[in-house]
């Protein structure tokens, strides 16, 4: 599995450097590894000659009591004016005033007695202190200094923290991550009070420097784990990283299967709940979505409501949601096999009553099942993108369209819509798994269509091998069922009550810390 | 030099063996029409014969710890019979995959679909198998939890349904039948039923803990003869006379299940839990045929093998017999007496060649 | 990597071969004749066989259909005569568009001349082809079962369905005509001394329409018909084999009113016993039952009526039994499957036995014991006269 990524990566590499031929053009930032100089004005040419000319890149020189030049650079909007002016112009302009102004200026005296501020950093070379400007930091240069010092005083408009929409909850919290990458860092800090969670950064896309964030509890995770994860991290390659979806196709095991190995949520309890079972979490600054790894296929029908719930209806729920699963992958396929090849399985009452919907009807039912599908796909397309109110109008004038109209008009059989109906509401309840639920109803339908249930049969084994053979992080795709793991059995068909389920997931979190630690029956139940 | 990397955990052989036996459900359809309502009194004492022939199997893997059949072959009989003992080993497992392939086909064309050809079931099917030996053994091992799950559930299920049309006086009068026809069918279960587990030989290796595979071969044979038996009982017992000339036993009685006029024609829930049995044999009959031809012929991977391995199986598998008739016949009386020589002669005389090896070795005081 | 690629495109050959050439083998539903009875019927003059299927037609027979029912049947029937039973099947092709299913088929029904002349040849085609069911009901006509087939349900839009149904409910009900299916009959076909049994279906007028009545067994030595048993000896077999479910039983009570009794539950078995070589079988029926109707004016709710009341009523269990008995054995036909039981418990003594059981069935010694119940008595105790 490894071999594949590595060539995929080399893929990757190969194309880039093939194309990167063309774009060496000035714009792109030189990749000069220029130390600063003592001269001020040398090093403020030196940024100049990297950030291309733009209106938005601020200068502000200014002098330090009178004697020494001194300058800030960022960028407008990406820094706090306020703030900037308070604590970094502020101080050190009216630093003459002071009542015994020291005789000489140096910048570690800058540094450690004039700014008001609590993140500074020091920073050689002029590409790290250029990387720093466009991230939001505010860079303090001066005359004599052959070092700049990076002011963390980022602060730009931003959303606030809201319900995220793709993860509704009924019960359990509604803050959602934004953005941010630090907001959401503190989100799942203020979950996770423990001095053993650790945040890592890294930085990834070429162009767009997204700063890319690993979290995990130490004593949790598997140092395997974290070890893959960064190598993986670090291995790619790419100009841009816009979106976690574009960190999550790089570092994939499997990058052409159908099933996402990796997982993602918008909801900080979600991704607290992951980190305690010893998963790594990658926070992407830009996105809402935060990824977590290993993600197995039992990920996709835990929601976290489950462990809000009362443990016996969502159990009931969890059963449903694996029948809705099957229903939604199968339905047609094994409705269209009925009705063509098995027809001495249907009741004899029940194939009166198809043949009779089907009498008349023009196409085959392969057909049939493929145009309804078709519709539906499109009919949720562009319910999806749609504003709201023109999206619901969409799907009314869909619904009497196809279903009624088609079937009056005896173009499609009555079963057959109500076949694709059950199908397409069965297939948003597990919506981790509706991108490739999509695609295997499809093979499965026309696998049905030309095989009859030999070809469901074939295409379920060709599946649960290519599933079984999935890995994850090194985590087995279809953990608790195949390799059988009883334990993890508790937290997958059914929720067993949280006070049974004593050991985290097998295969992820390091083998000594098994035991959640406080375990046993519920407080009340001693006597 | 490690062709298979995979390691499978000796609960996972378990269920492999499980889910490898439980084709004879199908298979001893070829001992209905001998012994008659007396097949599950041959079954016992088919599974008792077998006993110290697995005993016999574990102790030949056990006297080279780590190393297959083929492997073994080199080490115990020299580089020149081994080799020839592994070429034969080889055929008889290629043999028995096609076999298998054939024989599920026929049942499937006869039942349920009549018109399609032969051969493009076979070639779906050992195109399938063939994915799943490109997995890899961990993959099939993980693969047959879920199967012998599936496959037991559906036993259960089928079981209780047909609690109502269970005649005991199906069983009377008992061994009412020659000592030739009992022997026969014996012959037949041990040789087609148990026997081929002589292609574990070939697995046991790569198990987590392979010093201890005697207790989980054992578990599993008891646990897929008490299946068997399980099955071959209630077949016997609905069907009573008829099960001398039906052709497919486990799947004719459950389109007799009829509940209520609603809990009716379950058969393709039965057929595709069929289909899974014989899948899985079918797989590891291959993985072994691809894995002993590679470390036969000194190859790196036994990956490149696969394909090759199965286009002949798929032409071989879809002419094997020019009728059924054919084959039912020689499922009775060829094949028994073809499969004695590679399931109980050929691991005798390396067994024998272990023992005298180990006797000349030492001062005599190990055995085994 | 390189065979990864390989495996990859001698896979999707396979699939698009394999996909080819298993798509000619659908069927659509609406290409299909769902055949809901057969009748076998032999030529009075040649040996021919004559096949009658009732096919329905779907658009007719559906509630939900749209303008259903008019004028128009729901189903069709199609004939068609040949040497053998699946040719004659095939032959329909030539005069119906749609190709003949027969999985969803619940009756066959023999006619008399084919019944005696042998049914296993024209059962053959049932038992092996791989299309038809062994759950299928078997029944006899009276006369031909073309003219069965023909008759007009009240109740049903379909006679094969509706023949079928009777049967079901008729064992449920009353228990007087046996219901056989296609396995049943199979087995019995299968061993060597017990003779087959099917229920006689017959056409009656009423009104000019003609319908489709359940009267009587007919009996099978091997598997030619050789006589029938009436209502009752037909639930004296059933008895016995245990078979009945529920029934009318009229009784006198002890100033002579006419009392029916309703039987809820019912046991039988027999065993049998080998005195001096001869055969001895002892039949035990265990009964029990409510009070149904009290045709007189006493109460007949005292525990001194009751006992006489089952005491009555094992006597006409026992007596249906033994005539029923008596007319197998007029027949020389083991209808119970005695010989069977003697097989089983006496394997070895039976294969001397085997041969002559034609003899030795009529002579052997039937012993009945009957233990008949009362439980329930209704809603009332006494009838609705003054007292």
């Amino acid at each position: 599995m490894f071999n594949y990524i590595q060539k995929v990566i080399r893929y990757r590499k190969m194309t880039s450097s093939g194309g990167s031929g063309a774009k060496e053009s000035p714009e792109a930032p030189k990749e000069s590894s220029d130390e600063l100089s003592e001269d001020l004005e040398a090093n403020i040419q030196l940024i100049q000659g990297i950030i291309v000319e733009s209106n938005d890149l601020n200068i502000r020189r200014f002098v330090i009591g009178k004697k020494v030049k001194a300058a800030i650079i960022y960028i407008d909007g990406l820094v706090d004016k306020t703030l900037v002016n308070e604590t970094i112009l502020k101080p050190l302009m009216y630093h003459s005033e002071m009542d015994s102004p020291p005789e000489t200026v140096d910048i570690d005296y800058v540094e450690s007695e004039l700014l008001f501020v609590g993140g500074i950093d020091s920073k050689q070379k002029v590409n790290e202190a250029v990387n720093k400007i466009l991230s939001g930091d505010t860079v303090f240069l001066m005359d004599g200094a052959a070092k700049a010092l990076i002011i963390a005083l980022r602060g730009w408009k931003m959303r606030g923290i809201e319900e995220p929409e793709t993860e509704a909850t009924v019960r359990g919290p509604r803050e959602g991550f934004t953005e941010t990458l630090r907001i959401n860092t503190s989100m799942i800090r203020r979950k996770i009070k423990n001095p053993n969670l650790k945040f890592e950064t890294l930085t990834v896309g070429d162009r767009t420097k997204t700063d890319v964030c690993i979290a995990y509890i130490t004593d949790l995770a598997k140092p395997e784990l974290i070890e893959e994860v960064k190598r993986r991290l670090n291995k790619i390659k790419t100009e841009a990283v816009l979106e976690s979806g574009y960190i999550e196709q790089y570092i994939e095991d499997a990058p052409y299967s159908i099933f996402a190995t990796v997982g993602n949520s918008e909801k900080p309890d979600k991704v607290a709940a992951k980190l305690l079972d010893g998963r790594v979490a990658i926070i992407i600054d830009g996105t809402p979505f935060v990824l977590t790894v290993p993600c197995v296929f039992i990920e996709s029908f835990q929601s976290p409501e489950d462990y809000y719930s009362r443990f016996a209806f969502t159990s009931a729920l969890r059963m449903i949601r694996f029948t809705a699963f099957f229903i939604s992958i199968l339905a047609p396929a094994i409705y269209v096999a009925l009705s063509t090849f098995h027809q001495e399985l249907i009741p004899t009452q029940l194939i009166l009553s198809m043949a009779a919907a089907h009498e008349g009807v023009p196409f085959p039912s392969l057909v049939e099942a493929t145009i309804m599908l078709l519709f539906f796909e499109i009919l949720r397309e562009a319910g999806v993108r749609l504003p709201r109110p023109i999206g619901q109008a969409v799907s009314i004038v869909g619904a009497l369209v196809i279903g009624e109209a088609a079937v009056t008009a005896g173009l499609i059989g009555a079963p057959m819509v109500i076949v694709i109906a059950v199908t397409a509401v069965s297939s948003f309840t597990i919506p981790a798994q509706l991108d490739s639920g999509t695609i295997i109803r499809i093979v499965l339908l026309i696998l049905a269509g030309f095989l009859g249930g030999f070809g469901i049969a074939i295409g379920m084994f060709a599946l649960l091998i290519h599933m079984v053979n999935l890995e994850s992080f090194g985590t087995p795709y279809l953990m608790p069922i195949a390799p059988f793991d009883k334990s993890g059995l508790k937290d997958s068909f059914i929720r067993a009550p949280l006070w049974t389920m004593l050991k985290r997931p097998k295969g992820m979190s390091m083998d000594d810390v098994k035991q959640k630690k406080p375990s046993g029956p519920p407080p009340f139940n001693e006597n | 030099m490690k062709l298979e990397k995979g390691v499978i955990t000796n609960t996972q052989l378990i269920y492999l063996i499980l889910s490898f036996l439980e084709s004879m459900v199908i298979s001893i359809n070829f001992s209905y029409g001998i012994s008659k309502q007396d097949t599950w009194i041959a079954v016992l004492a088919a599974f008792v014969i077998t006993i110290p022939i697995m005993l016999g199997y574990t102790a030949i893997a056990k006297s080279y710890p780590g190393k297959n059949l083929i492997q073994i072959n080199d080490e115990a009989l020299g580089p020149y019979v081994g080799k020839l003992f592994s070429a034969l080993y080889i055929w008889f497992l290629f043999e028995l995959m096609i076999h298998y392939a054939y024989f599920f086909n026929s049942f499937w064309i006869t039942y349920i679909m009549t018109e399609t050809p032969r051969l493009v079931f076979v070639a779906i099917f050992i195109l399938v198998s063939a994915f799943a030996v490109w997995s890899g053994i961990e993959t099939i091992a993980r693969c047959s939890v879920i199967f012998t799950i599936i496959v037991s559930i559906t036993v259960v299920f089928v079981i209780s349904l047909l609690l109502k049309d269970m005649k005991i006086v199906h069983f009377l009068p008992i061994l009412d039948l020659t000592p030739k026809d009992f022997i026969q069918s014996v012959h037949i279960i041990l040789t087609i039923q148990f026997c081929d587990l002589i292609a574990f030989l070939m697995i046991f290796p790569y198990t987590k803990n392979n010093k201890a595979i005697r207790k989980p071969m054992l578990l599993a044979l008891c646990l897929s003869t008490l299946m068997l038996l399980i099955v071959v009982l209630v077949n016997t017992a609905v069907m009573g006379v008829r099960i001398t000339n039906t052709t497919s036993v486990s799947f004719a009685i459950t389109r007799e299940i009829d509940i209520g006029n609603v809990l009716t024609r379950l058969d393709v829930l039965v057929a595709l839990t069929l289909l899974a049995t014989v899948f899985m044999k079918v797989s590891v009959f291959y993985y072994t045929t691809v894995l002993g031809l590679a470390q036969l012929l000194g190859l790196r991977s036994y990956k490149p093998l696969i394909v090759p391995i199965g286009l002949i199986a798929i032409a071989i598998s879809a002419n094997l017999y020019p009728s059924d008739m054919e084959q039912v016949y020689a499922g009775r009386n060829i094949w028994p007496f073809n499969a004695m020589l590679f399931e109980i002669i050929l691991p005798l005389i390396t067994l024998i060649t272990i023992a005298l090896r180990n006797l000349f070795k030492d001062t005599g005081g190990e055995n085994e | 990597m390189r065979i990864n690629k390989r495996l990859y495109k001698i896979a999707i050959c396979f699939l698009v071969i394999a996909l080819l050439s298993g798509c000619g083998t659908s069927r659509e539903l609406n290409e299909l004749g769902i055949v809901i009875g057969v009748g076998i019927d032999k030529e009075e003059e040649s040996d021919a066989v004559k096949i009658t299927t009732q096919v329905v037609k779907p658009g007719q027979v559906s509630s939900g259909g749209k303008g259903g029912g008019g004028g128009e049947e729901a189903y069709a029937n199609f004939e068609e005569t040949g040497r053998t039973v699946f040719a004659a099947i095939r032959g329909i092709a030539n005069k119906s568009s749609r190709k003949m299913y027969f999985p969803h088929n619940q009756v066959i029904i023999i006619g008399q001349n084919a019944a005696k002349d042998g049914v296993t040849k024209y059962l053959d085609f049932f038992m092996r082809d791989p299309e038809t069911r062994l759950n299928v009901y078997l029944l006899v006509a009276k006369d031909t079962a073309a003219e069965v087939l023909e008759t007009k349900s009240k109740l049903e839009r379909v006679p094969g369905n509706s023949i079928s149904l009777m049967l079901d409910s008729e064992a449920n009900a009353a228990s007087q005509a046996i219901d056989i299916r296609l396995r049943d009959f199979k087995e019995s076909l299968q061993l060597k001394t017990v003779a087959s049994v099917a229920p006689i279906i017959e056409v009656s007028e009423e009104n000019g329409k003609k319908t489709a009545t359940l009267n009587g067994t007919a009996v099978f030595k091997g598997d030619k018909m050789v006589g029938t048993l009436d209502k009752s000896e037909g639930r004296g077999l059933m008895w016995v084999l245990g078979k009945v479910k529920s029934g009318i039983i009229e009784v006198e009570c002890s100033n002579g009113n006419l009392v029916a009794l309703e039987t809820v539950r019912a046991k039988g078995e027999f065993s049998s016993e080998l005195v001096d070589g001869k055969v001895k079988i002892k039949v035990k029926i265990s009964e029990e039952g409510n009070i149904g109707e009290d045709a007189g004016t006493e109460d007949i709710s005292t525990l001194d009526e009751v006992a006489f009341l089952e005491q009555q009523n094992a006597d006409v269990i026992k007596s249906e039994v033994m005539a029923a008995v008596k007319k197998a054995e007029e027949l020389d036909a083991d209808i119970f499957g005695f010989g069977e039981s003697v097989h089983r418990k006496y394997p070895k003594e039976w294969t001397s036995m085997e041969d002559k059981w034609d003899e030795i069935f009529p002579t052997i010694e039937v012993e009945v014991e009957v233990e008949a119940k009362l439980r329930l008595m209704g809603r009332i105790n006494a009838p609705s006269v003054p007292q």
